[in-house]
């Protein structure tokens, strides 16, 4: 079991109705994480990174229960086959999440030390009268100063990046081993924002956890992660080490992202950006869903969903004509 | 608060409702006379300012010479007690329905919301002299009528601030954490959408006060020999020509209590959601 991964996540397809129709955001996802490692999952809004990421715990709406397919192993055990009783033991327990806005993820009418205890309360059997000394440890974790008088601050006292740390706390309250950050950062201002990531950095060396880093900014990535999967309009087009694929993008979209970033002290006029829009849900092309905007588009392109091939052990493609060539092997 | 205590009209409103609810608890202390018992030498006196009136009973006695006064004072009790009752039963039932329609969504909503409609859509009174023919006047009985009238109001409005509230993160980020959907809507529903809902049962106090008094007018309400401002008014129907006062002060306590309660309820709203009302300022 130990040299199993801690996620491994098979070929995952989640769909969602519309009307009459199931339209699929997740659309065949293979992920794969390490104990204590950090994965980076980038893409445009609406590629379908949030609900990825919702789908590893089944928080997707129970509507979209009957179009989850394809396999989640938490440490071994099938999430997508749990229970609701299992669910709730899987949540808040072993996977913890952070969500993009602190503004709304505290709930305004309790205070930040019940807010940190309730975790606590549901997994744990820790007395009651211990849980204010469990949340006091907890704050000092997230390094929020003076943690004794903040236990009974309500949200509204704190300012965007203390209530940040204050969700990181709840999230890490029950020491979970995969944490979920779908854009922790975003709404932060950008010395907050460096703050934040190093204490994330700190927080899983600290208690060997595990990252999926979902975001949009390249940035962070690179700062952040050890691997990195692109995703374009619900699939994975790629997956590699960081350095791997800021070095040698295989992908024509990942390679157009990272080209399109700008950087210190190269002087450009206009910032550079892919045409065109990513295909809307209930209009997916028949061939590579990132043909109608790649710049190396060929026929074949147009007419068959490019397989994974796999460039190296540790760097897979989606792609019929990677720019950087393929060992052959598919997976 | 403060800036509530600075409108002469809210302090008015509020002193009016304190008195109120004090003569109400203890009317026992503040009522004169048994209200239920009648000395038949002295029925039909008029107001203690008028010809023939005298200060042993202020506002005068009734046809069968009961002190009105304390008939009064023991009404605010029946009045008030009623509505205590009548919008904590509907507030419970109607905001807990509301929540899980709102909460769970899908057919679960569509089943409660549409029962709500029924609701909304049967004539009240017509409901109530129904039930008072099949299960005859009682004080239980109007408290449930009132209340299937009532909890309708509050299951929308909990439905709608709880949809409200399912949009913040803290409620996914709940969920995330393990929480139950029953401990989701108790600890981090509920307590969100309780402003709003005690906002609303200001608000209907004084409707209730008013389907009373209907109610008890109508025959279907408080029985008698208990006093009821809505059945005062009937009683003394047929001699308002001769005896205005049977009629005029028990309608002058409805007046009041009603506008008092409607001018608290709206300060509160102001005050706990200043942006329900934002194009008023």
């Amino acid at each position: 079991m130990s040299t199993a991964p801690l996620l491994d996540v098979k070929d995952l397809r989640v769909g969602l109705r519309r009307d009459d129709r199931v339209l699929y955001a997740v659309d065949g996802v293979n992920l794969r994480i390490e104990r204590g490692e950090t994965l980076g999952l980038v893409g445009e809004s609406g590629s379908g990174k949030s609900t990825t990421g919702l789908a590893l715990m089944k928080l997707t709406p129970r509507s979209s229960w009957p179009h989850l397919h394809g396999q989640i192993l938490f440490d071994g055990r099938d999430v997508l086959s749990m229970n609701d009783s299992q669910l709730r033991a899987l949540r808040g327990r072993d996977i913890s999440m952070v969500l993009q806005d602190p503004m709304t993820s505290l709930n305004p009418v309790f205070d930040i030390g019940d807010q940190i205890a309730e975790g606590i309360r549901i997994h744990t059997h820790v007395p009651e009268r211990e849980l204010p000394e469990r949340a006091i440890e907890v704050l000092r974790r997230v390094r929020i100063p003076d943690p004794v008088t903040r236990l009974r601050a309500y949200p509204h006292q704190l300012s965007g990046g203390m209530k940040q740390r204050v969700v990181g706390a709840v999230a890490i309250a029950c020491q979970p081993r995969l944490l979920i950050a779908d854009e922790p950062t975003t709404s932060l201002d950008v010395t907050i924002q460096a703050q934040y990531l190093d204490l994330l950095k700190g927080l899983q060396r600290e208690s060997n956890l595990a990252m999926l880093f979902i975001t949009h900014d390249l940035g962070v990535v690179a700062r952040m992660c050890d691997r990195v999967a692109v995703m374009y309009a619900g699939q994975i087009v790629e997956t590699a080490p960081v350095r791997e694929l800021f070095h040698r993008p295989a992908h024509w979209y990942a390679s157009a992202l990272i080209g399109g970033m700008p950087k210190l002290g190269r002087k450009i006029d206009r910032l550079i950006s892919i045409p065109g829009a990513p295909p809307r849900l209930d209009s997916m092309p028949t061939g590579c869903r990132f043909a109608p905007r790649c710049p190396n588009v060929q026929a074949r392109c147009r007419e068959a969903v490019p397989d994974v091939a796999q460039i190296d052990s540790e760097h897979s493609v989606r792609c019929w004509f990677p720019k950087v060539a393929a060992s052959g092997a598919t997976a | 608060m403060s800036a509530l205590l600075r409108k002469p009209i809210f302090v008015a409103a509020f002193a009016l409702s304190a008195t109120l609810l004090l003569v109400a608890v203890f009317a026992p202390w503040f009522a004169p006379h048994n209200p239920m018992e009648g000395n038949l030498l002295e029925r039909l006196m008029p107001p203690a300012w008028e010809d023939g009136g005298t200060w042993r009973h202020v506002f005068g006695t009734d046809i069968l010479g009961r002190d009105i006064l304390s008939r009064l004072i023991y009404g605010a009790r029946v009045s008030l007690a009623v509505c205590a009752l009548a919008i904590l039963l509907a507030g419970s039932v109607g905001s807990s329905l509301g929540i899980v329609a709102g909460y769970f969504g899908g057919v679960v909503d569509t089943i409660i919301m549409r029962i709500v409609d029924l609701a909304i859509s049967l004539p009240m009174i017509l409901l109530a002299l129904l039930f008072g023919v099949l299960f005859g006047p009682s004080f239980n009985n109007i408290v449930v009528i009132i209340s299937l009238v009532l909890w309708s109001q509050f299951a929308r409005m909990a439905r709608g601030e709880t949809l409200k509230i399912k949009a913040n993160d803290y409620i996914d980020l709940a969920r995330s954490a393990g929480a139950s959907p029953l401990r989701i809507m108790l600890h981090h529903v509920l307590p969100n959408v309780a402003g709003s809902l005690i906002v609303l049962a200001t608000l209907q106090v004084g409707t209730v006060i008013i389907m009373e008094a209907s109610l008890s007018f109508l025959g279907v309400g408080v029985p008698p020999p208990l006093p009821a401002w809505g059945s005062m008014i009937a009683e003394g129907r047929s001699y308002v020509v001769s005896a205005w006062w049977l009629c005029i002060f028990p309608g002058l306590a409805v007046l009041l209590t009603v506008l008092s309660a409607n001018i608290l309820g709206d300060a509160f709203t102001d005050e706990l959601n200043p942006t329900l009302h934002e194009g008023r300022r």
